[in-house]
């Protein structure tokens, strides 16, 4: 196969949008993906831009995201239903209200805009919540969109602009320097590249990818699933993104399975239900006791569902990151980068990490701090 | 988690008598139905079947259901109504809910005998009241002893088209014509020289433009076809009726073989993607059996003949009938099938069953 200036590896929304801003920039680039393009994580995931999760980088990484999200928006030849919508945090006991305040304390000194709703008030903002709840928050910052839509119009939009993309073609080695110490060619199932640069945007199965070149990457994989309610009224849900209080508690990186409610509305008027945590290595298969957790959570929160039907659900494999930050960065290896560790924010940092990325390998002034964001805080020492 | 040895699926002619075999072998079987009466359709076949003795000709579908119903609980299956099965996990674990109430089962082996769903056709007015499916009409008629209309145009004329026209007749509506767009009938002669000695037109090369009426059927207008099925312009005709019955097939209900992993193959002759399953009826995932039309569109006969050979395959595979035993009684349905699948109307779909075997063989 023909060179190339760099070649991203992994065609889910974090790859299709470095290959996007590396192209953007100039560069040659192609993307390889074992599968086709979002067809794993990215395909399985709710939409939710969250702008609200600490610690203050990832509240600046997603509302850097969302801008350009809206740039996006505009360039882009399909509809990526991106929405305004904001998003509510509701708590079902007094404990889980001051968690919640404390996160709105903080959030008001990153200058997010956010609010502490009383029961009262949450109530008449959406009817169809449980009478049994204290309180909650408001976070008009959030949005939403069509993760499909929008990473296939993203990877288009890549090629349009000369990237070639190369699906069904699995990355099996990385070719180094005699010294080991630079990228000189990637081997693929369908051949070889010569490059001098890799982008390591394989998300879950990035770890993987990081043992060809011994770079450690601790990302791991971490199921969620998902649970469709279809035909439901328009009104359902106001605030078309409820998340219920002890949803952060679920991300911490502790428990085999966490369980949380998790109700979104899309465009086409269905319900997503989540979510939930687990480490179950590489298994993607739905897992019944868990759907049936989730349902019941988000019945607890909205009593009406109970009557409702789920017409589906899957699940699919967030890239789980140990200290739950990203990881954008170059490597002890020249030549091979890394963009990845997103677990449940790849869709709202999609676009960030392209552009970051992109800054970095062309040696640029990188538009947020990324110090922290590097693999080498994962480093064996010695 | 609760346990069971086959868990079956459907308690239609397919799956009540896979239980009776797999029951009668010494199998402790669990058989779910979300309805809350078990026969599956057929409790609307007030018809006399007919074929062979073995077949039961002559016997109506409500006694051979009632006959099945009867066996299953002499033996002692445990028959679980208003009982939706949900979904079909990892290490065969299955989702039921009974009774409103929501438990995982693990099974050692699961048999699928969901049956099908009846097609529908698209045209002009169709959304209008008074457009039905055959199996609807059925029920009303056969079940409920509801008359839908009083005049009604028949759209096909399969077997399912004639006998409920006939049917129809009997509970005293007038049945304006059958039309058909392929050019000859569908069905067996012997059903459809009933409904002609009848009075009723059987038009071939023919198929519905359209359903007029303000907010239920008033009129139906037909329209020929030239050989190469397109509509030829000035040939319609206008029916006055109520009631436009649509029985264009039937497609398999295969929602949990494709949720189970179950690889599938396109046979048009069966009803099109059907679960590729061998001679013993089990499916590419191991321990996952398919019978009656989820395995291809047939017949009650054929279904019964699928679900007695499921039924002891798996009652063979969980160690209660010895290779010996089971082969010969195995040898026996293939005879019986066979006969079924006999004739101009059988060969087509015994070499489709025997394409549809060969391709598990491949897997």
């Amino acid at each position: 196969m023909a060179n190339s200036d760099v070649v991203v590896i992994g065609g889910g929304i974090v790859g299709s949008c470095c290959a996007y801003y590396l192209a953007k920039a100039g560069l040659k680039v192609k993307l390889v993906e074992r599968g086709s393009i979002c067809t794993e994580s990215s395909k399985a995931c709710q939409g939710h831009l969250f702008l609200w999760e600490l610690p203050e980088i990832n509240v600046k990484l997603g509302r850097e995201s969302k801008k350009l999200y809206h740039q996006l928006a505009e360039e882009l030849d399909i509809d990526i239903e991106l929405r305004d919508t904001g998003s509510m945090s509701v708590a079902e006991n007094p404990a889980g209200l001051n968690t919640l305040k404390t996160t709105i304390d903080e959030l008001h000194k990153y200058g997010v805009k956010c609010e502490l709703l009383d029961a009262k008030e949450f109530i008449k903002r959406e009817p169809n919540i449980s009478p049994q709840i204290v309180g909650g928050g408001y976070f008009p910052e959030d949005g939403q969109l069509n993760p499909l839509l929008t990473t296939i119009a993203i990877a288009m939009a890549a090629q349009k602009m000369g990237v070639e993309i190369l699906t069904n073609t699995e990355v099996v080695g990385i070719e180094l320097s005699k010294d080991k110490s630079s990228v000189k060619a990637i081997i693929t199932s369908r051949g070889k590249i010569e490059t001098s640069t890799v982008v390591n945007a394989a998300g879950a199965w990035s770890g993987l990818i990081g043992e060809m070149v011994g770079v450690n990457i601790p990302v791991i994989p971490r199921k969620g699933n998902l649970l469709v309610v279809g035909n439901v009224p328009d009104n359902f849900i106001n605030c078309k993104i409820i998340l219920a209080s002890g949803y952060l508690d679920s991300l911490k990186g502790d428990k085999k399975v966490a369980v949380a409610a998790n109700v979104q509305q899309t465009s086409d008027g269905s319900l997503l239900l989540g979510s939930s945590r687990e480490f179950a290595g590489f298994d993607k298969a739905v897992n019944p006791e868990v759907i049936s957790q989730i349902a019941k959570r988000c019945i607890k929160f909205f009593p009406a569902l109970a009557g409702m039907q789920t017409i589906r659900s899957w699940a699919g494999l967030r890239p789980y990151s140990p200290d739950m930050l990203p990881i954008i960065s170059d490597s002890a290896v020249k030549g091979f980068y890394v963009a990845s560790g997103h677990e449940g924010v790849g869709i709202t940092m999609g676009p960030i990490t392209g552009k970051l990325i992109t800054q970095i390998i062309m040696k640029q002034k990188t538009d947020l701090p990324v110090e922290q964001l590097n693999v080498s805080r994962f480093a064996k020492k010695k | 988690m609760k346990e069971a040895e086959l868990v079956i699926v459907g308690a239609g002619p397919a799956g009540l008598s896979a239980a009776i075999e797999a029951a009668k072998a010494g199998v402790k079987v669990m058989i779910c139905d979300e309805n809350q009466r078990a026969g599956g359709q057929l409790f609307k076949q007030i018809h006399k079947f007919f074929g062979s003795r073995a077949h039961q000709a002559g016997t109506r579908g409500i006694d051979i259901g009632q006959n099945l119903l009867n066996e299953v609980e002499k033996i002692g299956v445990d028959v679980k109504l208003d009982a939706v099965v949900w979904g079909i996990f990892s290490d065969r674990r299955v989702g039921i809910v009974h009774e409103g109430k929501n438990t995982l089962v693990k099974a050692k082996k699961i048999l699928l005998a969901t049956g099908a769903a009846e097609n529908v056709l698209a045209f002009p007015g169709w959304t209008l009241a008074g457009v039905m499916g055959a199996g609807a009409i059925q029920t009303m008629v056969n079940v409920h002893r509801v008359l839908p209309g009083k005049n009604v145009l028949m759209i096909g004329s399969g077997n399912v088209g004639l006998i409920v026209s006939y049917q129809l007749m009997q509970a005293g509506a007038k049945v304006a014509a059958i039309v058909e767009a392929m050019p000859r009938i569908g069905g067996y002669a012997v059903h459809a020289s009933k409904v002609r000695r009848a009075g009723v037109p059987i038009l071939t090369s023919t198929t519905i433009k359209e359903a007029k009426g303000k907010e239920k059927v008033e009129k139906a207008v037909i329209i020929k076809l030239d050989d190469k099925f397109k509509q030829v312009a000035g040939s319609e005709k206008e029916f006055d009726v109520d009631v436009i019955c649509l029985a264009v097939g039937l497609s398999p209900l295969a929602e949990l073989a494709w949720m189970a992993g179950c690889k599938f193959t396109d046979v048009p002759e069966l009803g099109g993607l059907l679960a590729i399953h061998n001679e013993d009826m089990e499916t590419t995932v191991p321990g996952i059996y398919v019978a009656g039309d989820i395995a291809g569109i047939e017949e009650a006969s054929t279904a019964i003949e699928e679900g007695r050979l499921a039924g002891i395959a798996i009652a063979e595979s969980l160690g209660y009938i010895n290779a010996a035993a089971a082969k010969e009684q195995k040898q026996q349905i293939y005879k019986r099938s066979d006969q079924l699948r006999d004739g101009p109307f059988g060969i087509g779909r015994r070499k489709a069953k025997e394409v549809l075997i060969s391709r598990s063989l491949k897997q």
